[in-house]
């Protein structure tokens, strides 16, 4: 009866083991970038695998009280997404100067003129 | 029981895992940003709610199961919310939405 | 197990420190400084500092984030490039890291029983928080009770600190931001964009607010106090600037009215020990707060949090303010 519920551990080690992974190849991506929005995206995702590598090292190590920490991780990571896009918003040039690479960013395309461009234009 | 909810819980775990490691290969094998977006964002919350509700099945009824619910819903509704944020702010800045594989990166 | 996690973890916190040194947009050094304090709070939680890792939580992602984009808003998103090569700040670096190295052989081995720190004053405060303190939470009777002095020094430091940022920053046209606002049209020409992060921001953060009320009351239990609580209080003024601009959060709450509420923060606590002397106890002794001196002891912890709190989280939300009133994250 108790048999059963001692694989638990391991399976939570394991699950550790692939998140740590799967963080470290978010980490090289968010390093690699080559948009800014890339590494935006790859914070992203490496605080949601922070989060359920907190949840899973609470459980492996009997402690849930961790979880508030996850809860504010879930939280914070949600507010510094957002901020980073209102920041990026309506200012393509400074998208271009964060990013490595302009393959996929073409600034002074005319796709589509009423995504971003007169409101910018009015602001100044 | 016990046994099932071992099984039921190892079952979502590593369905979570599963899920964040071909998110992983997603964000490295797809062509240009809002295939590699959708990648992500796609597995980022199916992972969490896998494995999430997987932890809540062993926690049992106390008040770490509350808490995680509320970590899942949270993610349930941030995590889409981001990712939509994100590509709505690339297209308006610019990024161009490409279907051709030889676009690279 | 343990230790494969934290040797991983550690060789992610040197990749990510070698590419913010290698990399020269600022941009993408905020950001992997977010990956950063995200790995720090999982090392501190593997190490069983959870109040550690709720503060680093609590600020490195969120609040630093925010405030290094304002910064790089306000200024330039390069770095400029140091014209001369600081041979001689090599030398300095690494003598001092060799001292530093050196000086580490004499320090006792991690969770050595026999480290001097555990002899000197925290077996009193492990064996004996419980009869006189009654929290549950160790971290948060040493931290507001044992060494209340110390964290009411750090409460000013954090005071001093917000008013010193207002006052080199300041805020520019405060008066004139709604009609600046009318008059490019921003506040209609908002309303219609960003309809779901408005719907889903307006949901949150009333559960943001309540979930840093729960950690303001909670720290005598579990990790958290007014620390964290007044930081998360803040992300959620900040999520609602974000939002809704800046000339809304304002009329929310002024910066005036902020720096009222800071000043109070910090005399509660004053406040608290001042009482304490009066009524014939030593500075910040809570055990004369009420009869029975557990309860005085909770009676004082509860205010002193609170003090805590409400200076922390105006404070952010003071220095926030007068980051984003400048040109950073849009209004």
């Amino acid at each position: 009866m108790s048999s059963i519920l001692e694989l638990m551990p391991s399976v939570y080690a394991g699950a550790s083991l692939a998140l740590l992974a799967v963080m470290g190849s978010t980490l090289v991506r968010a390093i690699l970038g080559p948009t800014a929005f890339d590494r935006v995206m790859a914070v992203n995702m490496f605080g949601t695998k922070t989060v359920l590598l907190l949840s899973l090292l609470g459980f492996l190590s009997g402690r849930p009280d961790f979880l508030d920490i996850a809860l504010v991780y879930a939280l914070v990571n949600f507010l510094s997404t957002i901020a980073v896009l209102r920041f990026f918003e309506g200012r393509p040039q400074v998208v271009k100067q964060c990013s490595t690479t302009d393959v996929d960013l073409d600034v002074n395309h005319d796709a589509d003129p009423d995504a971003s461009g007169p409101t910018t234009a009015m602001e100044e | 029981m016990e046994t099932f909810l071992v099984l039921a819980s190892t079952l979502c775990i590593s369905m979570g895992v599963f899920l964040g490691i071909t998110g992983a290969i997603g964000i490295f094998r797809m062509p240009n940003f809002f295939a590699r977006l959708h990648a992500a964002s796609v597995t980022d919350s199916g992972c969490a709610f896998m494995l999430l509700f997987g932890l809540m099945l062993q926690s049992g009824f106390t008040l770490a199961t509350i808490k995680l619910c509320f970590i899942l819903l949270f993610f349930l509704i941030s995590s889409p919310t981001a990712a939509h944020a994100l590509a709505k702010t690339a297209l308006s800045c610019g990024a161009q939405p490409t279907s051709s594989p030889r676009e690279e990166r | 197990m343990e230790l494969i996690i934290d040797i991983t973890l550690l060789t992610f916190l040197g990749l990510t420190a070698l590419a913010i040194n290698r990399i020269d947009k600022l941009f993408c050094i905020i950001m992997l400084s977010g990956i950063y304090s995200l790995l720090c709070a999982s090392l501190f939680v593997s190490m069983d500092a959870v109040d550690v890792a709720f503060t680093e939580a609590a600020v490195g992602t969120g609040i630093a984030t925010v405030l290094l984009l304002s910064t790089i808003g306000a200024t330039d998103t390069q770095q400029r490039s140091a014209p001369q090569r600081p041979l001689f700040a090599l030398l300095v670096v690494c003598a001092t890291g060799a001292i530093l190295v050196y000086g580490t052989m004499d320090m006792p081995a991690f969770g050595d029983p026999d480290a001097p720190i555990h002899h000197h004053v925290a077996p009193r405060y492990l064996e004996m928080s419980q009869q006189e303190v009654g929290s549950d939470n160790i971290v948060t009777s040493i931290l507001s009770s044992y060494r209340g002095f110390d964290t009411l020094g750090e409460t000013v430091v954090i005071f001093t600190a917000g008013l010193s940022v207002v006052g080199l920053i300041g805020f520019r046209g405060m008066q004139k931001f709604g009609d600046r606002q009318r008059a490019a049209g921003i506040t209609q020409d908002d309303m219609g964009k960003h309809l779901v992060l408005r719907i889903v921001i307006k949901m949150f953060i009333p559960l943001i607010l309540l979930f840093a009320l729960y950690v303001q009351f909670h720290g005598d239990f579990g990790p958290g106090g007014g620390f964290q609580a007044g930081v998360i209080f803040a992300s959620g003024f900040i999520f609602y600037t974000l939002m809704f601009g800046l000339d809304a959060a304002m009329r929310v709450v002024s910066p005036r009215t902020l720096s009222y509420i800071a000043a109070l923060g910090v005399l509660t606590y004053g406040g608290v020990g001042i009482t304490t002397l009066l009524m014939g106890g030593n500075f910040l002794d809570y055990n004369v707060l009420r009869p029975d001196p557990l309860q005085g002891q909770h009676l004082g912890i509860f205010l002193i949090e609170l003090g805590v709190g409400t200076t922390v989280f105006s404070i952010m939300v003071l220095i926030f303010f007068a980051f984003s009133s400048r040109k950073g994250l849009r209004q």
